[in-house]
């Protein structure tokens, strides 16, 4: 009988280690937002200053790097689609268990969202009414997890509490389970997360526009429910127990929707307001009042017309330059530590009146096509790194409009082979040229310095001024 | 409380573990198996817990009282009153509607209206398991063949032994009632055997038999929306899936009785591989099979009363078996085609003989085995279609379809392969089939506790992983998807 005891006790503590073990590569994740947990977990211990939490507004709205950039800080991100702010609150608690950050960011979406279900998506214990998108399965094996899969899934919570059986079935879905993986064996999640939201250059459209002029929208469920308003008490209760300023941000949405809703969003203000008034560690930033809402160039086009818009890349980088500058005013005595020189083009050339060009770094912007009539923009070039491999490296363009605006772009170049640029310099020039083409409403209007970008294959950010400018009116 | 549930997986490590806490000490541990029994079967509904126990009480008063008295005519009273109680309580509860449906349907064939409403019953899960099980008992100590059991609580224990309660194998008084009288020691390599046979008994349900079920279900639920290939198809699948669905249980009632010391009896012996019917009815719920032989085909007379009557027995007990298993025409026409395909084999041995003889055809051989094996499978499965089937039109109509609407071409569509299932799915579902097929065949050349145990501890718990992680990741379960075994209905 010993034997056997000992024996089972044995396998079981191996199965136990071989399922937590496989258990964070087990997950359906379509949002990119298990690379920002991936990222997080990546991250060392207590070296995050700034934690942002909420959910896709957060994601699509805010570029963690241009906060890095423009701090000198590091920053992460933990969102989850259509989270709750009790599915915030526990994101808190578990990033609490590996950092400490300086400043806790809250984006508000999850109280501000105008529909009543959404407001009693869990009740008082957090007990989850309305099932969504769970952040419980992006977390580690803890007791964080256990304590929120056991409020959240009452019902069955054995199931839920580990993701190689929750999603055991993922072989049937290959494809929907390659991005996770990918995000989950990636050396830099936060890029693959940052990818999420530079990627996306859509906005929306004519019709669209006129639909969103044609429908109604209700303000009268646009409030901060009771179970929500005891959760941003437990969060500002955190912000005491382990000494972190609090703010509440809002990422705006499109104008013409926000102008049918103003009401809500003011009544879901006042509450917040009114919770905060006095507390002095916590602060409230309604970037989207700030500019009342966002036209339709920063939208991003979605499938359907409702209340649930996402930011496109140009609308995050105004939001997240916004946010960065809030942070730099209201929080500069905080950040006294001098961090480590970050790998990102944003880092490079954000604070920077003047980049300076890299060593050995050869290029030139052969063509800059601004087509009035169809609102298209082509910019045409080549980019050249001297000591490197250059059909490994990641090339880049940067168009700047001032240190508030950088639109910078990597996956829209096209590569393209200039024939008389190889006769003249060489085979290994084969790979340098490139081909941009833009819609003028992914850019605001201005004069912008084009800039090349390259990044080594070992993460080494190099840059060069083209000497060359563009304007978008 | 099904095998494949959480439910279980919490249940029966802590009866075992209590179970040997308390095993020297027969009537505590009986008493344990009394009551985890009860609340297993308790578990499902607790209110049917009196129909095992009335049985349970019934015939263990008519078994010690048909013991005492040598009156063959009391005795025949006895026994009719244990009869009565069990078969009355499986008649109500799972045939009456069916007979009043029959009845008002006979009417209406002969043009009068007949109109009496059905009965609002539930029927108790293993009924006629349990039925059977304790009227063995009786029938035994009426054929002084068993002593009977002096301790009610040994008696009660056997009666509603919770690991064969609700889908047997049926077991006999003379091979379990007295494993109550006996103390089970801990025996290592027996429990590691019985762990085994669960394992193997979970992946045949829940990785088999629960994903042909998803192609077949959504084929027989509008069998008239879908052509020939596709309905043979489902037809061979339901053959696996219900083999897979009860041979596992099987596996897993003898590995957990196994891990507490009890041997059950063996219900399955590789049917597919059956050279002939009469082969199949010796290695398909053997334990029915055989209680059916004993205690109605022989009682009937066997084998003994001429040729026409033997004939006559076979029918009668195949269509009584059919029965059994549903109250419903298809279940009793199931019955009947198998009772009709022993009796033809029956009637035909001679002849057949001499063909195989004439043909130069060898039944040891292996190209032969495989040929008979073939005709058999697929005489199996035609029956198989009226025990699916939702009614005998519907069965008949899906024989046609086999027939009448077969293009031998669409096999290479890859479509009709993902019904119910996708593409990943599917493949796991082969390899899955190909894997148990393997593992049954040398199992049963040798067994595969014996195999492993030649091995190196690292190999053994290497497959018992892989046997684990089988189950946890290709097995079919979860939110509302824990699905019941067949046999649970009859």
């Amino acid at each position: 009988m010993k034997k056997f005891i000992v024996k089972i006790l044995i396998f079981s503590i191996l199965a136990g280690v071989l399922l937590i073990s496989f258990d964070s590569f087990f997950l359906r994740n379509q949002y990119g937002d298990q690379a920002s947990f991936n990222s997080f977990y990546n991250a060392k211990p207590n070296t995050v200053d700034i934690l942002l939490l909420g959910n896709s507004h957060l994601h699509r709205g805010i570029d963690p790097y241009i906060i890095e950039a423009k701090n000198r800080v590091n920053t992460e991100i933990l969102v989850g689609g259509g989270s709750t702010i009790s599915q915030v609150y526990f994101n808190l608690l578990e990033a609490l268990e590996y950092q400490s950050p300086k400043v806790v960011v809250i984006e508000t979406w999850p109280l501000i969202v105008p529909n009543y279900q959404n407001n009693e998506l869990f009740d008082y214990e957090g007990k989850v009414l309305v099932n969504r998108n769970g952040t419980e399965y992006f977390k580690r094996f803890g007791k964080i997890k256990i304590k929120e899969i056991v409020l959240t899934h009452p019902e069955k919570t054995w199931y839920h509490l580990l993701n190689v059986i929750r999603f055991h079935d993922f072989w049937k879905e290959l494809e929907v389970f390659k991005n996770s993986f990918i995000a989950k064996i990636d050396n830099s999640p936060k890029k693959i997360f940052h990818n999420s939201i530079v990627y996306r250059n859509t906005f929306i459209t004519k019709d669209q526009i006129s639909e969103f002029v044609n429908k109604k929208f209700e303000v009268n469920d646009m409030f901060v429910s009771e179970p929500e308003m005891s959760y941003i008490n437990k969060i500002i209760e955190l912000s005491k127990i382990n000494n972190f300023e609090l703010l509440f941000i809002t990422v705006p949405v499109y104008d013409k929707y926000y102008e049918k809703v103003k009401l809500g969003f003011n009544n879901v203000n006042s509450q917040i307001l009114e919770v905060i008034e006095n507390h002095k560690n916590v602060r409230y930033f309604d970037i989207n009042g700030l500019y009342e809402g966002l036209d339709f160039s920063h939208i991003v086009k979605e499938r359907t017309i409702n209340a649930n818009q996402h930011l496109n890349y140009k609308g995050g980088i105004k939001v997240s330059n916004s946010l960065a500058n809030f942070i730099n005013i209201n929080y500069a005595d905080i950040f006294t530590d001098v961090r480590e020189t970050k790998k990102s083009f944003e880092y490079q050339l954000y604070n920077k009146n003047e980049i300076k060009n890299s060593y050995n770094f050869d290029g030139q912007v052969t063509k800059v096509d601004n087509n009035l009539t169809n609102g298209s923009i082509t910019i045409e070039g080549w980019m050249f790194k001297k000591g490197l491999n250059n059909w490994k490296i990641k090339k880049g363009v940067a168009l700047k409009k001032n240190n508030d605006f950088i639109f910078i772009t990597s996956n829209q170049l096209k590569n393209i082979e200039l024939q008389d640029l190889v006769k003249n310099k060489g085979n290994s020039y084969k790979p340098s040229g490139y081909r941009i083409r833009l819609s003028k409403f992914t850019l605001d209007q201005g004069d912008y310095e084009i800039h090349h970008l390259i990044e080594s294959e070992k993460g080494e950010i190099f840059t060069q001024y083209s000497n060359k400018k563009i304007s978008i009116n | 409380m099904l095998f494949n549930s959480i439910d279980f997986a919490i249940f029966f490590p802590i009866v075992f573990f209590l179970y040997y806490l308390v095993h020297k000490s027969l009537n505590v541990r009986n008493l344990l198996i009394l009551l985890s029994s009860y609340f297993f079967y308790g578990f499902w509904d607790w209110r049917f817990l009196f129909l095992i126990f009335i049985s349970s009480f019934v015939d263990f008063q008519i078994g010690k009282k048909m013991h005492h008295t040598f009156d063959i005519n009391k005795k025949k009273i006895l026994l009719s009153i244990s009869l009565f109680v069990n078969l009355g309580l499986l008649i109500y509860f799972k045939y009456a509607n069916f007979f009043i449906e029959s009845l008002m349907n006979s009417f209406r064939f002969f043009g009068n209206n007949l109109e009496v409403s059905t009965l609002k019953i539930i029927l108790p899960v293993g009924i006629s398991f349990y039925t059977f099980q304790t009227l063995s008992y009786t029938i035994d100590i009426y054929n002084n063949k068993l002593k009977p059991s002096n301790n009610w609580l040994s008696f009660f224990s056997f009666v509603a032994f919770f690991p064969q309660l609700v889908a047997g194998p049926i077991e006999r008084a003379t091979n379990l009632l007295p494993q109550f009288h006996r103390i089970n020691n801990f025996n290592y390599e027996k429990v590691k055997s019985g762990l085994l046979l669960i394992a193997f008994g979970l992946f045949k349900k829940m990785v088999v038999a629960d994903r042909a079920a998803l192609y077949v279900n959504e084929v027989y639920a509008n069998p008239n929306e879908f052509g020939g290939v596709a309905l043979l198809i489902s037809t061979i699948l339901f053959a696996i899936q219900i083999y897979c669905d009860f041979s596992g249980y099987t596996d897993i009632a003898i590995g957990i009785a196994r891990t507490m010391g009890f041997d059950l009896l063996k219900n399955f012996n590789l049917p597919y591989f059956s050279k002939s019917l009469t082969d199949f009815w010796h290695r398909w719920h053997i334990s029915l099979s055989t209680w059916f032989r004993d205690y109605l085909y022989i009682p009937l007379g066997g084998s003994y009363n001429g040729v026409n009557r033997t004939y006559f027995n076979i029918l009668i007990v195949f269509v009584i078996s059919g029965l059994w298993h549903g109250a419903a025409w298809t279940f009793v026409f199931w019955g009947a085609i198998h009772g009709l395909g022993l009796v033809i084999e029956k009637m035909t041995y001679k002849l057949r003989k001499s063909i195989y003889k004439y043909l130069g055809l060898n039944k040891s051989n292996y190209s032969n085995q495989l040929f008979f094996s073939f005709i058999t499978f697929s005489i199996v499965c035609l029956a198989w279609i009226f025990f699916r089937a939702k009614s005998l039109s519907e069965a008949f109509e899906i024989i046609y379809r086999i027939f009448n609407d077969f293009e031998i071409s669409n096999f290479l569509y890859p479509e009709l392969y993902l019904i119910g299932l996708d593409s990943n799915e599917f493949i796991v579902l082969i390899v899955s089939i190909i894997s148990l097929s393997l593992a049954e065949i040398l199992h049963a050349k040798k067994s595969l506790m014996i195999r492993l145990n030649k091995n190196s501890l690292l190999f053994r718990w290497f497959i018992y992983f892989v046997i684990l992680f089988a189950i946890l990741l290709f097995g079919i379960y979860g939110d509302d998807k824990e699905m019941s075994f067949i046999y649970f209905q009859f």
